[in-house]
């Protein structure tokens, strides 16, 4: 029924609507820049390059980034922790500091990858370079709100092996889908940096320029990772 | 206690790099919001690489010269080295990397010279009547030597550019177009020369 008023460009081609050729257009034609960065951040890494590339935008999209990670990851905790025993204001508190923890791990971080980017011969603008961390760790922050309603229902089934387990599942998930983005908007941004055909031209170059830009994404997933297992230490500590 | 003094730190930092954000903001004439100030302090790791720094100041009495060609230069060199790539990539057998040493001479000169245009018209401001005529003279010189230093880098793309397409011409064609690389390979060395009795009497 709203296809007639204002039809979704998702459902341009359904076979179930009306086709029209102001409607019809291919996925790589959808003009996606107008969406917002939520779905962006899920849906097309392009879309998210675009932002990082465009000094204008790539301010907004680092502090809609972080708006994404301390909600979500809040989200996340409060799904996780619904089967748990404690007040309300515990668990809210809990809450918070998963967010404080996932965003204090990433700050701690720029500073070292950056300097790893540039041991590795493989130095970026560290805006951009902020601009990856943040949008790669906000997809990973919104698939471990997806993934958190797995742990909390095997937690309620069995505490002791499939709870724990199903947990630190989850956020082996996202961190995979984090390193999996980071290295893709890493590999987008150096083929935008190359010249166009600089595979053809000389092949042993391109080459190069590609392990280590996947060098340097182990790295950098590696000391998120670091320092994303020194805030759950410390907020076992402190809770 | 070591949280509260790892806060205390992260908060010193952020007062610091708010403070710097509201004294920029006051230097450039507008006032920053206290919203951005407020995210500054609370998230100076992720800002602070978006802050400009000061301004340079502004030399508007010095503005550069209009014959300031160093942005011309890079990109005829850049367009050289991605013709001289392409070339490479289809023509192995030719003795291309000899072209991008003298290349490389003959940018070195023409940034060298594109210098000393800019000191001869700041001198020539703050000149005597009597020296400008030969100052002129001198300029007129120097720039001819420039745009044809820079037609020759195009001319060289140019050629460059046919000899890694010559493979869909035949074998033929590229014998031709590497000759003609090499002519002009000729006149950049001459070109080139004098650079190297620059460099050498500055060492």
């Amino acid at each position: 029924m709203t296809a007639d008023t204002a039809p979704a460009r998702s459902e341009a081609l359904s076979p179930f609507l009306p086709w029209r050729d102001e409607e019809r257009c291919l996925p790589g034609e959808r003009d996606d820049s107008s969406e917002p960065l939520v779905i962006q951040l899920l849906q097309s890494p392009d879309a998210i390059l675009e932002r990082i590339t465009d000094p204008a935008r790539v301010q907004d999209t680092v502090l809609s980034s972080i708006a994404i990670i301390a909600a979500a990851g809040a989200l996340a905790a409060l799904i996780m922790l619904s089967g748990w025993q404690g007040t309300r204001l515990e668990l809210l508190l809990n809450a918070a500091m998963v967010s404080v923890g996932l965003l204090g791990a990433l700050a701690a971080t720029i500073v070292p990858v950056y300097g790893a980017g540039i041991l590795h011969s493989a130095r970026m603008p560290i805006g951009q370079l902020v601009a990856v961390l943040t949008t790669s760790v906000a997809t990973a922050s919104l698939l471990l709100v997806a993934l958190a309603a797995l742990p909390c229902l095997l937690w309620r089934l069995d505490p002791v092996w499939a709870g724990p387990l199903a947990l630190v599942a989850a956020f082996f998930g996202a961190a995979a889908g984090c390193g999996l983005r980071f290295r893709a908007q890493l590999c987008g941004l150096m083929e935008r940096a190359l010249p166009e055909d600089a595979a053809a031209r000389y092949a042993p170059d391109a080459q190069l320029a590609t392990q280590r830009v996947q060098a340097f994404a182990r790295i950098a997933m590696f000391l998120l990772g670091f320092t994303n297992a020194l805030a759950g230490w410390a907020w076992l500590a402190v809770c | 206690m070591t949280a509260t003094a790892i806060l205390s730190l992260y908060l010193a930092i952020g007062l610091a790099a708010a403070l710097r954000t509201w004294l920029l903001g006051r230097s450039e004439g507008n006032a920053a919001r206290p919203a951005n100030l407020a995210l500054t302090l609370l998230l100076w790791p992720y800002l602070l690489p978006f802050q400009r720094g000061p301004k340079p100041p502004e030399t508007a009495g010095d503005a550069p010269p209009e014959h300031a060609r160093g942005d011309e230069i890079a990109l005829r060199e850049q367009r050289l080295a991605e013709a001289l790539h392409r070339a490479r990539a289809s023509a192995q057998e030719a003795d291309l990397g000899r072209v991008a040493q003298l290349a490389s001479r003959l940018g070195e000169r023409l940034r060298w010279l594109d210098k000393r245009l800019s000191a001869l018209d700041r001198a020539a401001a703050g000149a005597t009547a009597g020296v400008r005529p030969q100052l002129e003279q001198l300029r007129q010189a120097s720039e001819a030597e420039l745009d044809e230093g820079l037609a020759l880098l195009d001319e060289l793309t140019g050629k460059l550019t046919l000899v890694a397409f010559s493979d869909l011409a035949g074998a033929q064609g590229s014998g031709g177009e590497l000759a003609e690389v090499q002519l002009l390979l000729r006149r950049l060395e001459a070109l080139a020369s004098a650079s190297r009795e620059v460099a050498a009497v500055g060492a």
